[in-house]
């Protein structure tokens, strides 16, 4: 494998200059503002080529073998897409027609897009334009050929009555579109096409496909995806071809001297990488760009990460740097320009996934410093570099990630703080001391822990996984609330879970946990039934051999990742709403069994009514019972109980690929959506009320500043969740407005590094600037902020998520 | 009204040997970065020998504990007014009233409010109590340089209980800082000096006549405890002077506070401008609020006397 951290000595080392290197009224500097503005002006479009294209294609192909005819279509999309430079691009390719537009996937799905396309204008979250040729074609050519062949109707012709009542009566888990969009989350092997490129992986698949015996069949399975991999990389190679021709005649009737030298150049670049292997830092930025825009192009699915940058571009920046082909003020601007390309790639969403997926996050998580292969620590120039580029931009992509350790260097975290304090929720931090561990628990080797990144929000994993890395949102609540209604769903009154025992005749608390790890044992077997269908439709209908070739051990083993092709092969559920759940259960515990301030009765009567008359009963649960976030052990560890018995519940089940199912807590925004599918629940909260995000508290009853959640959210045993979780703290600008208090925030973050905490994400915006921003959001374009897992436009983002991001306890002096 | 002596003997048993350390505890705040080196937890006492015009945290003049109520949360279900033995709380124009004269501080009416609307404003401790939280933030003071301060009210005016705080946090090596008005008997402060490890003393005014009407005494015993202070532990010393516009800002006042400074060999000193954020608590507790003729310092005002002081060779903070 080539994947893997060069070790420094072998390339060359440029002097680490933790300082900006081009500022405002540099021309190297000015060039990144005005691709800034204007990708950050363009209003989101969608595009109709792809899905002509590939309705075409299907239409023709009906007989050949699903991997031949994924390529075909693939290479019809990459030879029929438009093909164009905007000024000022010095990293060329577009994923649809216009900047940052949308292409349909109607292979996948159409029968949401039929339903919604009209309503796409003016839904409340994740707004697209549609012009009326685009609605009449979509409905008229496009979806009849659909209705009833793709991803979707196939999945949901796998699914049970159980199924049916879990997810889509009661909510108790949904899987984050994978029924009808593609599956994504990989850190492709970037590092291979740069040394090798595809003409190198061409060879490597030539040597294996040469020595099958075709006369058996397993052979043969594999000879049809050697094939798929072949044609893709030729079609890969000629789409690149397409964008050096076009800079070429676009360079012939350009009058601008310095401009018709540059697109000359881009010209060279693409008629080079991806097909070869990148010979400076220019050619492996475009190169780069390919390999990270074409399974957006095709498999639609996101999460697609560039990972460790820093370690594998770093070869090309200081051979660059070293034979000064390049100063570092042009490198910057190149890298500049590559990070206005990771912010246009969007994906539109079905109105109800929307809310999960708020503001397009495309999670294209990159990833600087941390622990190298070797144990030390692998911090260098180009961490630094991208620092700049992030703090010159900062844009919603690409998701932008440090990991940091107990002995990084002091200088850079330093610079991670100042980043983050200029508001957008960016780099978020992932803990070193915490990850590797954990992944090594999952029988991943140490070096590849050392190596992870973490992928879309901030899943982290290993290289050489195809992990289903987000394998469904599961409503840890509603699990605490069917206990409560023996298996009853309290909003629609449909039995969705087992009788297990009405809770009025329980006597000890111990009864109550019997019914809630009932609840919990039999929710995630449906989920992990689920989640296996699902993949076996993709394996049947969606194999995607680009990303196979950029994964694990795939060429190797001649088969697709959908058909377990990875060295890794894990799927992740995520947890949700754990502070709510621990919240709850204590109170029950608390007032029902030990203080018996009131009966059983009286509780579920209190919560069926909503608190309806029943506000003093409300203020008691809220006040009066501690609550997670606050140091207080016996509560703090009746959260950390609902977290192991999440994970417990997933013992003993395998993937369809092969893996083990591994828990994590990620809720990306379905706090939100699940919430809605919630009734009132004991911690006070009422029906449809959002619940926390990822492990943080609930909004508000955190009241003894961050040390406490630190101390608190560190109960739990992050190195049992090597998938990962997510944690919001948010601090206010005036705690770190002077250079003292920038070094108590960087001894803070040091601190949960010392704590265990496995990642930690900062809002630094004040709630006054989120307040004006939502009264006036012209103004506030351009406005990043943490959703979850990843940021978003502020003025892009429905109001209940905005109102939540402000509510976010705001941490003072 | 419970007061501190009948807490001592009601807790007494459980305390041999150790009543004169118990104490009386307005609130224990983490995460302090302001009052001190590092990430710190500030530790405030009830009880104040001074009376500023500006104080912002009438709470801790009383070293008795005392209910307050807060508006905002409370949700007027009453129970409050069934609960109270003495009949001392009545509801007037929408909030409850707290009769002092009636009110034993039993404490029947905080147990049962549901909403938090009815509170203590502190609570008695012995040192042991206060260490628990103390120590909760351990790592974050071992990383950062941190940890405690113990904060007004006065500490010297809990010399013991205080005292055994600071013993117990420097016997776990943790960083120990006392804000101080500086207003007790030598006998009693000296308690405090042999495990602090800084001193934030308070200079109000340098004139003992502006003092007395501004704080309510005198100001001699107060800039004779901070040159024994220092002498007896050179550089453990910062100066606080609050900037109250019109009332302290002189430029006479400054140079003779230069002068002191001087003399005594400090050459640290934080400014702290006045604020009127703790308008609220007066609120709370049912005192006037009659500082509203005073004005907030100009930022300009701030930097002229900043210059000033720096211009004798004195650190500047804050
Ligand atoms: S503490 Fe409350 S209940 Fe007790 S006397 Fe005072 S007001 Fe009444
Ligand atoms: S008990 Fe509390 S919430 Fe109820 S009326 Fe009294 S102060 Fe208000």
């Amino acid at each position: 494998m080539t994947t893997g951290v060069a070790e420094k000595q072998d390339t060359g080392s440029v002097a680490v200059e933790p300082d900006h290197v081009i500022r405002p009224g540099m021309k190297e500097y000015e060039r990144g503002q005005r691709l800034r503005e204007r990708v950050i002006s363009v209003d989101p479009y969608i595009c109709l080529e792809r899905a002509r294209i590939v309705t075409q294609a299907y239409r023709e192909t009906e007989k050949e073998h699903i991997l031949a005819r994924r390529a075909i279509a693939f290479d019809r999309i990459l030879k029929g897409i438009s093909v164009y430079i905007l000024d000022d691009e010095l990293i060329v390719g577009h994923q649809a027609g216009r900047q940052r537009s949308a292409p349909l996937f109607p292979e996948f799905a159409v029968e949401w897009i039929n339903k919604e396309i009209d309503t796409f204008e003016t839904r409340s979250q994740d707004r697209f334009i549609v012009t009326e040729d685009v609605k009449k074609e979509f409905k008229e050519e496009i979806y009849p050929y659909w209705r009833g062949k793709t991803l979707g109707d196939r999945v949901y012709s796998y699914m049970t009555e159980e199924i049916r009542l879990q997810r889509f009566v009661a909510t108790v888990f949904c899987v984050g579109g994978h029924e009808e969009h593609g599956l994504g989350h990989i850190a492709l092997d970037y590092e291979k096409v740069l040394k090798l490129g595809l003409e190198g992986i061409r060879e490597e698949i030539l040597d294996r496909a040469g020595r099958l015996k075709i006369w058996n069949h397993e052979d043969y399975n594999k000879k049809l995806f050697y094939d798929s991999c072949l044609m893709i990389c030729d079609s890969v190679i000629e789409f690149s071809h397409r964008y050096a021709s076009k800079a070429r005649e676009m360079a012939e009737v350009e009058d601008d001297a310095e401009r018709k030298k540059e697109l000359l150049r881009i010209a060279d670049n693409c008629g080079r990488v991806p097909r070869y292997p990148a010979r400076n830092f220019h050619e492996a930025l475009q190169s780069f760009w390919f390999v990270q825009l074409v399974p957006q192009i095709y498999d639609n699915g996101v999460s697609i990460s560039p990972g460790r940058f820093d370690q594998y571009m770093y070869s090309y920046y200081t051979s660059d740097i070293e034979d000064r082909r390049l100063t570092k003020a042009r490198a910057q601007e190149f890298l500049e320009a590559l990070w206005v390309k990771l912010t246009e790639p969007i994906k539109v969403y079905a109105a109800f996934d929307a809310a999960f997926h708020a503001g397009y996050p495309m999670g294209q998580n990159l990833c600087i410093s941390g622990i190298g292969p070797g144990g030390l620590d692998a911090t260098n120039d180009m961490s630094y570099r991208c620092l700049e580029a992030h703090s010159h931009m900062l844009l919603m992509q690409p998701n932008f990630s440090a990991r940091l350790h107990l002995r990084s260097p002091h200088d850079f975290i330093m610079k991670v703080c100042e980043a983050i304090r200029l508001g957008n929720g960016m780099p978020q931090i992932t803990n070193d001391e915490v990850v590797i561990p954990a992944l090594t628990t999952i029988g991943i080797s140490l070096q590849e822990a050392r190596d992870y990144v973490p992928v879309g929000c901030v899943e982290t994993a290993p290289p050489n996984v195809w992990g289903r890395l987000n394998g469904g949102y599961f409503n840890l609540v509603k699990i605490v609330e069917l206990a409560l209604n023996n298996g009853v769903c309290s909003l629609t009154g449909e039995q969705v879970g087992p009788k297990t025992g009405d809770p009025k005749n329980f006597e000890t608390f111990q009864e109550f946990i019997g019914a809630f790890t009932e609840q919990l044992n039999y929710g995630i077997e449906k989920l992990v039934t689920w989640d296996n269908l699902i993949d076996m439709a993709h394996a049947q209908l969606m194999p995607t051999p680009f990303t196979s070739i950029l994964a694990g051990d795939c060429i190797r083993k001649g088969k697709d990742v959908t058909e377990g092709g990875a060295r890794y092969n894990y799927t992740a559920p995520y947890g949700v709403g754990i502070a709510n759940a621990g919240n709850s259960l204590y109170v029950i515990k608390k007032m029902v069994f030990e203080e018996k301030k009131l009966t059983m009765k009286e509780l579920i009567e209190t919560l069926d009514s909503n608190y309806e008359g029943r506000e003093d009963l409300r203020q008691l649960f809220i006040n009066k019972v501690p609550k997670y976030g606050n140091d207080i052990p016996e509560i703090d560890l009746m959260v950390k109980m609902v977290v192991d018995k999440f994970l417990d519940s997933l013992k003993g089940y395998e993937t369809y690929r092969g893996g083990p199912f591994v828990g994590s807590f990620i809720p990306v925004a379905s706090y939100v959506a699940m919430g809605m599918a919630t009734g009132a629940t004991p911690d006070g909260r009422k029906k449809k009320e959002r619940l926390a995000d990822g492990i943080s508290p609930t909004n508000g009853t955190d009241q003894r500043g961050p040390t406490a959640v630190f101390k608190s959210v560190c109960t739990i045993d992050h190195r049992r969740i090597p998938n990962g979780v997510i944690f919001n703290q948010k601090i206010s600008p005036g705690v770190i407005s002077t250079p003292a208090g920038m070094k108590k925030f960087e001894e803070l973050i040091r601190t949960y590094i010392r704590l265990g905490g496995c990642h930690i994400q900062f809002n630094i915006v004040s709630a006054d600037v989120l307040r004006e921003a939502q009264r006036d959001p012209e103004k506030s374009r351009g406005l990043v902020v943490r959703v979850a897992g990843y940021s978003a436009f502020f003025n892009e983002l429905h109001k209940d998520v905005q109102d939540s991001i402000i509510s976010r306890t705001e941490h003072t002096v | 009204m419970d007061d501190l002596n009948t807490l001592k003997d009601s807790k007494k048993d459980e305390c041999h040997g150790t009543e004169n350390k118990f104490g009386s505890v307005a609130r224990i705040e983490r995460f302090i970065i302001h009052d001190g080196p590092g990430i710190r937890t500030a530790v405030f006492l009830k009880g104040c020998p001074l009376r500023c015009i500006w104080c912002s945290s009438p709470q801790t003049w009383s070293s008795s504990r005392e209910i307050v109520f807060f508006k905002g949360k409370c949700i007027n279900c009453g129970s409050c007014i069934d609960a109270c033995p003495e009949n001392a709380i009545l509801t007037l124009d929408d909030r409850k009233r707290i009769d002092r004269q009636k009110c034993t501080g039993c404490g029947e009416c905080v147990e049962i409010c549901p909403s938090t609307a009815l509170k203590f404003d502190g609570f008695y401790a012995f040192p042991e109590d206060v260490m628990e939280t103390v120590v909760k933030d351990e790592h974050f003071y071992r990383i950062s340089g941190g940890g405690v301060t113990v904060s007004g009210g006065e500490p010297a005016r809990q010399p013991d209980f205080v005292g055994e705080i600071l013993k117990k946090c420097k016997a776990i090596g943790i960083h120990t800082a006392v804000e101080t008005s500086g207003f007790a008997e030598w006998k009693e402060f000296r308690k405090l000096l042999k495990f602090t490890d800084l001193f934030l003393m308070d200079i109000k005014h340098m004139d003992p006549e502006e003092h007395l009407t501004l704080t309510g005494q005198r100001n001699e015993i107060i800039l004779e405890n901070i040159e024994r202070t220092a002498k007896a532990k050179p550089g453990s010393v910062v100066i606080r002077f609050p900037v109250v516009p019109g009332k302290n800002d002189s430029d006479d006042n400054i140079d003779s506070l230069i002068q002191f400074m001087i003399k005594a060999d400090i050459n640290k000193i934080d400014i702290l401008p006045f604020h009127k954020l703790g308008q609220h608590e007066y609120e709370e507790l049912g005192i006037e609020y009659e500082v509203e003729g005073l004005r907030v310092p100009e930022p300009e005002l701030l930097l002229k006397i900043k210059n000033h002081i720096e211009s004798r060779g004195i650190e500047v903070t804050g």
